[in-house]
């Protein structure tokens, strides 16, 4: 919200049936953002109530997103939860919605965010990763793919090592056995708990030949894993090691 | 009578010497003993006394000699770099090695060291390792002398035993809990912070605080602090993951120390975890956090839970 009102950006927010005082509401939610009651005020904020489906045909379309540009905002950007638009469409429709939004983000702009639960299976964050091609986030870390790999930003520890493995796991096997790059120039905080999500995670791939190549370490993330052994594990590369 | 380890083991052998005849004769038969091992041998000793040994006891493509100065800095930084060591190169290590520990005038810097002979046997029992300690009665004070008995299993017993068990040997757990082994208390000054954590997602907050705290109070690297901070996030996860939450943290800082006590009203932890390697599964966070700081004790908080302390320069 705060970088959507900083670009100039329309936003919009679905929620199910709340009142304003209920704290899950997002007028609750955004108490500590300056500018927000401003910006509902005057519509750049717009909540969407999740009745039916037509809160989502509204946001994520190509005339919603031309009409704010010719309003003057710079952009679209859109978020809700998963468990709200699971009120009102199944979860085949939704994904549906998830893959011909991601196709309108690549292509224009729009910008989303999909907030789902903690605690997926490897299946359906390998299906989420496919689908959300701009990286997958939690409140400490943001990992993004690429072509032949993925960077990690943020922190990793206790809190989410669980799903570094999961997202590592995800997305090692599909890229042909040669080399899978993980990019972690901006990832200040690595734990014992990480570096071991690391290993195991891509344990498989590596067994099957791949090549696990770690760049751009910070420093301290560096001594840890070099303390941990990760440079010394087979199939691992591990620059300046 | 035989020898009393085999060719492939660990042996931790204390040498006390009354004149310099006796070191170069001990000295002599061990570094003989290791090279019929097939061994590679390594001498230390003071950069004075270098000269002497050498030319004591010669020449050899498989022995080396080197100055305490140079691999004898930190107690426990040298253990966990000879952990390393072995545990990297060639299997089995077949590593031999004599000489003594740094001969210092302060009292905790003594006990720091009986504590590093005390620990050799826990942190690299499992490798094969000889090493041979020699101690000097004539400049050691009595004191390091019943320390070097209660930390090493066998006495340098010259041919053709080499070696015999000690009666005054003291298994590493209770010799931690011996005066000798100085183990400091908590700091008796108030903490210069507190902190409770009582959920992983509080981890990353608290990394933070304790880090711009150390920052402020302290005059210590940013390296330093972004160990010791590293170090006590595994200690703050053992205690919400295997002991029981909330965990307490407190911070002491002065210029040149930090001292961070990290505590949980869970089961206790066996004070020797993370000196093994390779480290058991749930051993792994302790094992890490020994080798990012200066030293680390595990010990009982005063409501039968644990506190570790943990201490950064």
């Amino acid at each position: 919200m705060r970088r959507g009102l900083d670009v100039h950006a329309q936003i919009y927010y679905t929620q199910p049936p709340l009142p304003d005082s209920d704290e899950r509401s997002l007028v609750r939610l955004l108490d500590d953002v300056p500018g927000a009651d401003a910006a509902l005020q005057r519509g750049q904020i717009e909540v969407l109530t999740a009745q039916d489906r037509s809160a989502y045909h509204l946001a994520g379309s190509g005339a919603a997103i031309d009409a704010a540009l010719q309003a003057g905002y710079s952009s679209v950007r859109w978020s809700g939860e998963f468990e709200t638009a699971l009120s009102v469409m199944s979860p085949e429709e939704h994904d549906d919605l998830e893959q011909v939004t991601d196709t309108l983000c690549r292509a224009s702009a729009l910008d989303v965010l999909c907030q789902y639960r903690a605690g997926r299976s490897t299946s359906v964050l390998r299906h989420l990763t496919d689908v959300h091609r701009d990286g997958v986030r939690d409140t400490l870390f943001h990992a993004t793919p690429f072509t032949g790999g993925m960077a990690l930003a943020g922190e990793v520890d206790a809190s989410n090592s669980g799903l570094l493995h999961a997202l590592l796991a995800a997305s090692t096997p599909r890229t042909a056995p040669t080399t899978f790059r993980l990019d972690l120039r901006d990832l200040g905080f690595l734990d014992v708990g990480g570096a071991r999500a690391v290993l195991d995670a891509t344990a498989p791939y590596r067994a099957a030949g791949g090549t696990l190549q770690l760049q751009a370490l910070q420093p301290l993330v560096e001594r840890v894993c070099r303390v941990f052994g990760v440079n010394r594990a087979s199939g691992v590369h591990m620059e300046g090691s | 009578m035989t020898d009393q380890v085999a060719e492939c083991g660990f042996s931790h052998d204390l040498l006390v010497h009354d004149d310099d005849g006796q070191l170069i004769a001990g000295t002599r038969a061990f570094v003989a003993e290791g090279l019929r091992a097939g061994g590679h041998v390594l001498v230390h000793t003071t950069r004075d006394r270098l000269p002497m040994l050498r030319e004591a006891v010669g020449e050899h493509p498989q022995v080396e000699y080197a100055y305490d100065e140079d691999l004898y800095v930190d107690p426990m930084r040298t253990l966990f770099a000879y952990q390393r060591g072995l545990a990297q190169g060639p299997q089995p290590a077949r590593m031999w090695v004599t000489g003594t520990v740094p001969l210092v005038a302060d009292a905790a810097a003594r006990a720091s060291w009986a504590r590093y002979e005390c620990l050799v046997n826990e942190a690299l029992g499992a490798f094969d390792l000889h090493a041979l300690c020699t101690y000097d009665s004539r400049t050691v004070p009595e004191s390091t002398l019943a320390a070097a008995r209660a930390t090493h299993p066998t006495r340098a017993a010259g041919t053709p035993a080499m070696r015999t068990p000690s009666a005054d040997f003291v298994e590493p757990v209770d010799f931690l809990d011996h005066p000798l082994a100085g183990i400091p208390d908590r700091p008796a000054a108030p903490p210069t912070l507190t902190m409770e954590v009582t959920h992983r997602d509080g981890l990353a907050r608290t990394r933070h605080l304790l880090a711009a705290e150390a920052r402020r109070a302290s005059a210590l690297s940013g390296t330093a602090i972004a160990d010791l901070v590293t170090a006590v996030n595994e200690l703050v996860t053992n205690g919400l993951v295997h002991g029981r939450p909330p965990v307490r943290v407190a911070l002491w800082a002065v210029p040149a120390a930090l001292t961070c006590e990290v505590t949980d009203a869970g089961a206790g932890l066996d004070p020797m975890t993370g000196f093994r390697h390779p480290p058991a599964a749930g051993s792994r966070g302790l094992w890490m956090a020994r080798q990012l700081v200066e030293d680390l004790f595990v010990g009982k908080a005063p409501d039968g839970g644990t506190a570790v302390l943990v201490v950064q320069r």
